[in-house]
């Protein structure tokens, strides 16, 4: 099943981008970024850093569609999981920063969080209808795992994005 | 000397192809790049002894040019930290006497959470 992309990018589905340079667009929405810094709690600001992030999702997508986009024997990014990434990025509370976005040679799409106590987390789709997740805030502190994926963010990925802010 | 198996002191090199395995911000390695191939492995060299300059020549001649792609660094790490997660690294002898695989990964989601902590100890070295 496919993921509806959400609508507060301001986009449908996955779109497939021309490469190379960086956009009008996207030096306009590094300004507007940088314009409200100051203000990183309201919700405009909020709302550029999904669709920054959004873009930047597309970005990777495109770059990584194909198979062996590392020279690595990776799969390729596949239109459903762009289009579960957006809706993760979507489901996101507005308290938390956007996230890092990463290819992983299974051909999964992740997140990733890190604070400046060395907590890290990682949160995973692959277009399954499944979260995979993986947090370490120390040797001996961490924890994996996976869990169904509809829409709704999984408490156990909103109590360990608390505990990577925290 | 590489028949021998992988000392704990011995530094490995993972090389890195793509842009998309490092962050150019604090020039970092991600935890991508430790993540397992689909033949269950991450494909290191050895480079005890060797110089930068180097390894990164082995990088190019044995991983880069092969796969006509540009050479864009390595992330070094200590193959006591391969073991100290649980891991083993082993050396292969093919394509080269220095190469070797990182192997014996679980498999499921603690798979990433492997990469994470190599990833975190790993030191990214650019050309």
């Amino acid at each position: 099943m496919t993921a509806t992309a959400p609508s507060i990018f301001g986009f449908s589905g996955f779109t497939r981008m021309s490469g190379g340079g960086q956009s009008k667009t996207a030096t306009h929405i590094g300004s507007q970024l940088r314009a409200i810094s100051a203000h990183r709690d309201s919700a405009a600001y909020v709302q550029l850093s999904k669709y920054a992030a959004a873009r930047k999702l597309k970005e990777i997508a495109s770059l990584c569609s194909g198979s062996n986009w590392g020279g690595n024997d990776e799969g390729g990014i596949s239109v459903q999981t762009v289009d579960e990434a957006l809706t993760l990025l979507n489901t996101l509370p507005q308290a938390f920063n956007s996230p890092e976005i990463t290819p992983e040679p299974n051909g999964a799409m992740a997140f990733e969080w890190r604070s400046k106590a060395s907590r890290i987390l990682v949160v995973s789709v692959s277009g399954k209808g499944i979260i995979e997740y993986a947090a370490l805030s120390g040797p001996n502190s961490f924890t994996h795992g996976r869990s169904a994926f509809a829409g709704d963010l999984p408490d156990v990925v909103f109590r360990l994005l608390e505990a990577v802010r925290a | 000397m590489h028949d021998r198996p992988v000392d704990d002191e011995e530094p490995l090199a993972r090389f890195v192809l793509d842009k998309a395995y490092y962050r150019p911000s604090d020039q970092t390695i991600k935890h991508n790049a430790f993540m397992p191939s689909k033949t269950r492995d991450v494909s290191v060299f050895r480079t005890l002894n060797l110089s930068n300059d180097e390894a990164l020549g082995l990088g190019h001649e044995f991983v880069a040019k092969p796969r006509q792609k540009e050479l864009l660094g390595y992330a070094s790490l200590k193959a006591s930290s391969v073991r100290q997660v649980a891991l083993d690294v082993s050396g292969t002898e093919l394509p080269h006497p220095r190469h070797a695989n990182i192997a014996g990964w679980p498999g499921g989601t603690e798979d990433r959470l492997l990469a994470i902590k190599l990833a975190a100890v790993a030191l990214l070295k650019l050309v």
